[in-house]
């Protein structure tokens, strides 16, 4: 059983090489628009402006697509953990990396958003000034992602030193970063513990970072399109959606190509999928009330930015998008429902995809089109992404599938499972 | 291989932390002052507003303009442009001019429909007949949005009003543009070249990937002088004084004339009024 999960680590084909091969030319990519927007300046690169345009781009709706994704990762071990909902334990670190992976993801978009990335950290850190919303995020975005990795590096104690004396090629570094653990009651105990209450305190983090990302958007009294209450609970949510929908294409990809059929049972995937239709009908509902208030007696400058997403320059995307997302839902609803004799996971598989883009669509028509809008009475502006700018989406996305093969070359993936759990099954 | 206790395990890393911390501060030696600096890379002067004056408390800041005056001439956008060292790549700079059909608003957002008449930035002739021009630039606002929502607190509102940048912490995360309702802040997105003899030397000049915006000239309001767009106005449609002094220009004109700030509903308090004391349309 053991070595069923430790086959990615012993075994290395030559798909894997031309994947990372895959993987390097994507990520050159965002060094590329990185390089030359550090040498020429975001003009050069970007087609954002100010004051008539939009002064954040794509590069905006790509860090909160990605950090919508790393929410879900800790969030589902996390409640795997306290809710005692074992069947999704074979698949916890697996939506664990998810976070690990996008939050750096987020972080390198936006170094790339930053006029000056040199100094971006440094100068939060000394000069950092608790009012502002970019403040709050670096704050809850750090804490979140280190919490993470002591969750995971925690969680991973006991598979590594059970993996130790079984993988040649890695068996140092295992010993190393397990760090004497001896796989005895006590300590499995002691682990358990302090990751339950890791688990706890991660939940609040994990709502933060994103209603904080709702902030960033929805505290400014002089955008219209943007001020509202509502941002942060539709942020959250939307990032739910996110996840969840990757992590079922994740999870269902690892699964058919490692044949690890018996570990990350259908029944799972099923029930992440049931989750994620539940949320879409609730992200549906709040678009829709979102979308009467702004359409029905606006203000002046939310009239103009509504006009333009229903019915003027963003309506080719608005429209479809919005069809997308319920053709989503139902296609996860009736495969889970009416179709459940025939339930096919390809088929969740293909309607969680089709939400992530439509998440990734509804994120750009938050950012931009108010952006578009200045108050004053300036010509409209127009964004266009460059192709530099979807270099960079494309190398981020790279960033983040070569960190997933790197990491299932190097450690186990699936938790072992206890051995008197085995002998029960059996 | 020897088992380490919870207890134990702290209890070797607080030793050897100390430990640590000791020989460092015992066998390196403390960088002076100015070497320190040096590593954060802050050895050359500082970039900032307002450099070598001081804020005086005394002072607020503020100014007029006759909107009934104004020619929409934009000497004051390119006086301002010259005496602040404005690159051509950041367009349009730190004064923008509208002309606007009668009857637009702009103490809020205007409505669709008076958009449509007609509101330009780009005209290429004037003063028209049928139209007035407004100009904008940075309001000084005594709540600025800008302010709060800086990061860093590069951008800061001063004991005298003014709201000034401090381009060495700005990080370039353009919120406060976002924040500004005005539009006034500007961008760095290109490189330049200014040719040294046409650079002021009491302004410091911008770089890429910082935010900038009108200073209210701080380098002459400071001196006691009047900014460079008051100076050059040729219709004196620009005032500009100190509002904490009863007896000035400013408190003077806000007495004397219906005035009106932009956007009023978005909280701001801007330190600029307009007025429309000025009477060039009127035709006897």
């Amino acid at each position: 059983m053991t070595e069923d999960l430790l086959r990615p680590v012993m075994r290395t084909e030559k798909i894997y090489y031309l994947l990372g091969a895959l993987v390097l030319v994507l990520f050159s990519l965002y060094i590329y628009t990185f390089y030359l927007q550090l040498a020429r300046g975001h003009g050069f690169v970007t087609g954002q402006s100010t004051p008539v345009g939009a002064v954040w781009g794509i590069y905006a709706a790509i860090i909160v697509f990605f950090i919508g994704i790393s929410h879900v990762g800790i969030g589902v071990s996390a409640a795997t953990r306290l809710l005692n909902l074992d069947y999704l334990k074979p698949l916890a670190r697996i939506a664990e990396l998810l976070t690990l992976f996008c939050l750096p993801g987020a972080v390198l978009v936006i170094a790339l958003d930053i006029g000056t990335p040199e100094r971006f950290i440094l100068n939060v850190m000394r000069y950092g000034r608790i009012t502002a919303p970019f403040v709050w995020s670096a704050t809850v975005i750090s804490v979140y992602l280190f919490a993470s990795i002591i969750y995971l590096y925690l969680s991973m104690r006991r598979d590594l030193s059970l993996a130790a004396d079984l993988v040649p090629r890695w068996g140092r570094l295992y010993k190393l970063l397990a760090l004497g653990y001896t796989d005895t009651h006590e300590e499995r105990e002691l682990h358990e513990r302090t990751l339950w209450w890791l688990a706890l305190v991660l939940i609040p983090i994990m709502v933060s970072v994103h209603s904080v990302y709702g902030f960033v958007f929805g505290l400014h009294g002089g955008r219209p399109g943007w001020f509202n209450p509502f941002m942060a609970p539709f942020f959250v949510l939307g990032a739910i959606i996110n996840g969840f929908a990757t992590l079922i294409v994740v999870v269902t990809i690892i699964r058919k190509v490692y044949k690890w059929e018996q570990f990350l049972s259908l029944q799972a995937i099923r029930n992440l999928g049931r989750f994620l239709c539940w949320m879409t009908l609730i992200y549906i509902y709040f678009s829709v009330s979102e979308y009467i208030t702004y359409a029905y007696t606006p203000l002046a400058g939310e009239a103009y930015v509504i006009q333009t997403v229903l019915v003027g320059e963003f309506s080719i995307i608005f429209w479809p998008a919005m069809a997308a997302l319920i053709i989503g839902f139902l296609i996860l609803f009736l495969n889970q429902t009416v179709f459940s004799g025939q339930f096919n996971i390809w088929i969740t598989v293909a309607g969680a995809t089709l939400i992530n883009i439509v998440l990734f669509v509804t994120r750009y028509l938050i950012v931009i089109p108010s952006q578009l809008r200045p108050l004053l009475p300036f010509p409209s502006g127009t964004y266009t992404p460059t192709l530099y700018e979807w270099g960079a989406f494309l190398g981020v996305t790279g960033f983040v599938f070569g960190a997933y093969i790197v990491f299932l070359k190097i450690f186990p993936v699936i938790e072992f499972p206890l051995i008197d759990e085995v002998e029960a099954k059996k | 291989m020897k088992r380490i206790g919870r207890r134990e395990f702290i209890k070797i890393t607080g030793r050897s932390l100390t430990l640590l911390l000791l020989g460092k501060s015992t066998m390196l030696p403390i960088p002076p002052p100015d070497a320190k600096a040096s590593i954060l890379g802050k050895d050359k002067k500082e970039i900032a507003d307002g450099l070598d004056t001081v804020a005086d408390s005394r002072n607020q800041f503020a100014m007029v303009k006759d909107v009934g005056a104004c020619i929409g001439c934009r000497r004051c956008m390119w006086g301002c442009k010259k005496e602040n060292n404005t690159p051509d790549v950041v367009s349009p700079p730190w004064i923008e001019v509208f002309e606007l059909p009668i009857g637009t608003s702009v103490t809020t957002h205007p409505p669709l429909r008076d958009l449509r008449k007609g509101a330009t930035t780009s005209y290429t002739e004037s003063p028209k007949e049928g139209k007035w021009y407004l100009p904008v630039q940075c309001n000084h606002c005594d709540n600025p949005p800008c302010v709060k929502v800086c990061p860093t607190g590069a951008t800061y509102k001063d004991k005298d009003g003014l709201v000034l940048m401090n381009y060495d912490k700005c990080i370039g995360c353009r919120i406060c543009i976002v924040a500004c309702p005005y539009s006034a802040r500007r961008f760095n997105w290109l490189e330049f070249k200014l040719p040294s003899e046409e650079v002021n030397p009491l302004v410091p000049v911008r770089y890429l990937g910082v935010v900038e915006k009108c200073t209210f000239c701080v380098h002459r309001v400071r001196e006691g002088k009047l900014p460079r767009c008051v100076e050059v106005c040729p219709v004196r449609a620009r005032h500009f004084g100190n509002l904490k002094d009863p007896k000035g220009e400013i408190p003077k004109l806000l007495k004397a004339n219906m005035s009106f700030r932009l956007l009023e509903d978005t909280n701001t308090y801007p330190n600029i009024w307009y007025i429309t004391r000025g009477k060039k349309w009127v035709k006897e």
